[in-house]
């Protein structure tokens, strides 16, 4: 078991260190490349390329391939090692997910966005596929389809756009491995107010217990419901805070009857859910520090069973321009369980961005079932496609 | 009075006095929104009283980096116009926002949207597209507003966008315009005839990123190279070496830093190399001085005049 553990950090090392270095020789190479090409860049200057002859306006080549959608794809290579490979049937390495993103308008008042995620382990999946209705009044904007849920501010960033190479304990234990989604619809209103208040409603279907443990989905007509509210506050000109609250009601499987015959209603389990976002950067000097401190608790009240809370707060320092240094602290109670022990853990991590569009992270697990457990991972993400939105 | 008038007459009388300010929107100012202050600046020019401006950045912010705060929804979904520099220069932060924003008017395509680089002959477009070049920009160089001659342009797409939104006033926006254009003209004169004066004019320089080929061109210096080996890549010591060897044996007197990047490395070049570091406003609002468009230039002038004739930089 130790070698493994072994043999995956001398990987990630190895990998990071090439990483960097690959990074340094391509720069470093590059600079007779550009002194040799300034005077080219100089003459191309001056006579734009693709410019009609009436006045010089620059287009876009013309061509049907223009309207295709913004294609994307972002990899999430991982290497896992420690006590967790020891119980569950976790492989060394894995291909956790290649995420395929097509995305763009469909029309004066809509746009499309599909998330494609594809996995060894879970085959082909739409992790998200919806249309948004972009031109409805008085505050208004609505989306159909197979969406994240917007409960918590945590659940809706993409499994590998998030910091961590595993999932916060009670997001795991309570909305499942890859967060909670539905098909439906929903509304979302930002009030007419001089600051940021928005109210989201959503339903959809309740979706299976074993991809969403907090649920269990019924009959076709048991519901989801979802509400949130979220506020902003700019705190300063570097610091700010997101503050939101949600509640989701579904289903949770049949009700017990004493008729065997008779088809039994279903139950309904609660969630609730509080969570604050605290940023920190200045705007003189954005690239290279920044904060992100974010706390989310949760709480789950079945119609027949006892209340389970969990929780999770973490931060994210980047104290250079490609390197961020976090930490996360986890507890959470099972949520099916007759003891209502509360697990804990935690997480570490560095990580090296060598360019915006690449990730390199070594990060340490440690939760604290009967007695502790370590877990090691080294995960790297990579996108290719169009320039994408910086995460807010 | 009748029951009926007493009871009604209240409700009647608040619901006339709600509505009366819709009466009076004719008066009403066109709000517009910017991504950069220089895009603020020209508004105004061309606005004038008739509008209310904002820029959602401030000018000492990179503008490929500023963040999509949810406050900047509040202030998109009441704007009558929405105005931004284009070229891929915000496809970090303004699409997203622009489709939160339950504004439909400000959408690409729509009325209220505006991008100012649509008659603007941009540089760099046509070479390779890859991310092996870096952080490219496949639309072009964006920041195109850093030739005066662009600001003329830019002012053109920003009439013709307040003129959409209040074809009542276009005649007053087409007066505010011409008189625009004719300012930065006689201003243009005297800044090309400035640099030349100090010395800017068919030197060599070094720059930290590829802001300023629209600059160099608008005042006829050439860009030998950058403190960046590629857009968006930090330096390293290597490429700092074989740059600060360049500069000396082509004697570059002037490296231009725009000042949201970190300054020691440039230092260090300077004191290395001997030449003059200008940390240079690469826009409206980047320094308390810089309040205006055609005070923009004023300042980058001064500024390289104190640092090539040694009043300190």
């Amino acid at each position: 078991m130790r070698y493994h553990a072994w043999a995956i950090a001398v990987l990630a090392v190895a990998l990071v260190s090439s990483a960097a270095g690959f990074a340094i020789a391509q720069e470093s190479s590059s600079f007779s490349d550009s002194t040799v090409s300034a005077p080219d860049a100089a003459a191309t200057q001056t006579t734009p390329v693709d410019s009609p002859a009436s006045g010089g306006v620059t287009a876009p080549p013309a061509g049907s391939n223009l309207l295709n959608p913004n294609i994307s794809a972002i990899g999430w290579f991982q290497g896992q090692a420690g006590d967790a490979l020891d119980r569950t049937d976790t492989s060394a390495f894995q291909l956790r997910e290649v995420e395929l993103g097509y995305q763009a308008t469909v029309d004066p008042y809509s746009r499309a966005d599909f998330f494609i995620s594809v996995s060894p382990d879970e085959g082909i999946d739409v992790e998200e596929g919806y249309l948004t209705l972009l031109t409805l009044p008085a505050g208004f904007t609505a989306k159909l389809g197979k969406f994240r849920s917007n409960f918590g501010k945590f659940n809706r960033t993409h499994p590998p756009e998030t910091p961590f190479a595993d999932r916060p304990l009670a997001a795991e234990r309570f909305l499942g491995e890859e967060g909670l989604s539905g098909i439906g619809a929903s509304v979302s209103w930002l009030a007419p107010l001089p600051f940021y208040l928005n109210f989201d409603g959503e339903v959809t279907n309740t979706p299976d217990s074993t991809s969403v443990p907090a649920f269990a989905e019924y009959r076709g007509k048991d519901l989801l419901y979802l509400a949130r509210a979220s506020t902003f506050f700019d705190l300063g000109e570097t610091t700010n805070l997101t503050l939101g609250g949600s509640y989701a009601n579904g289903a949770n499987g049949p009700a017990e009857t004493v008729d065997p015959l008779a088809v039994p209603d279903a139950r309904r389990a609660q969630l609730y859910g509080a969570d604050a976002t605290f940023r920190w950067k200045n705007p003189k000097r954005a690239i290279y520090r920044s904060l992100t401190a974010q706390f989310e608790w949760m709480a789950r009240d079945p119609d027949d069973g006892p209340r389970r809370t969990g929780g999770f707060a973490w931060a994210d320092y980047q104290f250079a321009r490609r390197w961020h240094l976090g930490a996360r602290y986890d507890w959470s109670q099972a949520i099916d369980a007759i003891a209502d022990d509360t697990t804990t853990g935690g997480l570490g991590f560095l990580t090296f961005t060598p360019s915006e569009f690449w990730s390199l992270s070594l990060q340490g697990q440690d939760r604290d079932f009967d007695g502790s457990e370590m877990s090691y991972f080294f995960k790297t993400t990579f996108n290719i496609g169009p320039h994408g939105q910086h995460p807010f | 009075m009748t029951r009926f008038t007493k009871r009604w007459a209240l409700p009647l009388l608040t619901l006339a006095l709600m509505t009366a300010p819709h009466a009076a929107r004719a008066d009403k100012k066109i709000n517009v929104v910017t991504t950069t202050e220089d895009l603020a600046s020209i508004t105004n020019e061309v606005g004038g009283d008739l509008v209310t401006v904002e820029s959602l950045s401030r000018g000492y912010q990179d503008p490929h980096f500023v963040d999509a705060k949810p406050s900047y929804l509040v202030k998109l979904k009441k704007a009558d116009l929405f105005v931004e520099v284009g070229r891929d220069l915000e496809v970090g932060w303004v699409p997203g926002l622009l489709n939160s924003a339950r504004n439909s008017k400000i959408l690409p395509g729509g009325a209220g949207f505006v991008d100012a680089s649509k008659n603007i002959q941009v540089l760099e477009l046509g070479g390779p597209v890859g991310r092996e070049q870096g952080d490219v920009h496949p639309l072009g160089n964006p920041h195109y507003w850093l030739d005066p001659e662009n600001g003329i342009i830019m002012a053109a797409a920003i009439r013709d966008g307040l003129s959409r939104v209040s074809p009542a006033n276009a005649p007053t926006f087409a007066s505010r315009y011409a008189d625009f254009e004719k300012r930065v003209r006689a201003k243009e004169a005297e800044w090309k005839q400035r640099a030349k004066s100090i010395g800017l004019t068919g030197t060599r320089v070094v720059t930290y990123h590829r802001s300023w080929p629209y600059f160099a061109r608008a005042f006829g210096f050439e860009v030998m190279d950058f403190v960046e080996p590629k857009p968006g890549v930090p330096p390293t010591p290597k490429h700092i070496q074989d740059l600060t060897t360049e500069m000396k044996a082509q004697n570059v007197k002037l490296l231009l830093v725009e000042p949201y990047f970190d300054p020691k490395m440039p230092q260090q070049i300077a004191r290395n190399t001997g030449a003059a570091l200008v940390i240079l406003p690469p826009s409206v609002g980047a320094t308390k001085e810089v309040t205006s468009y055609l005070g923009l230039f004023d300042a980058q002038l001064g500024l390289i005049q104190n640092a090539l004739t040694g009043k300190g930089s």
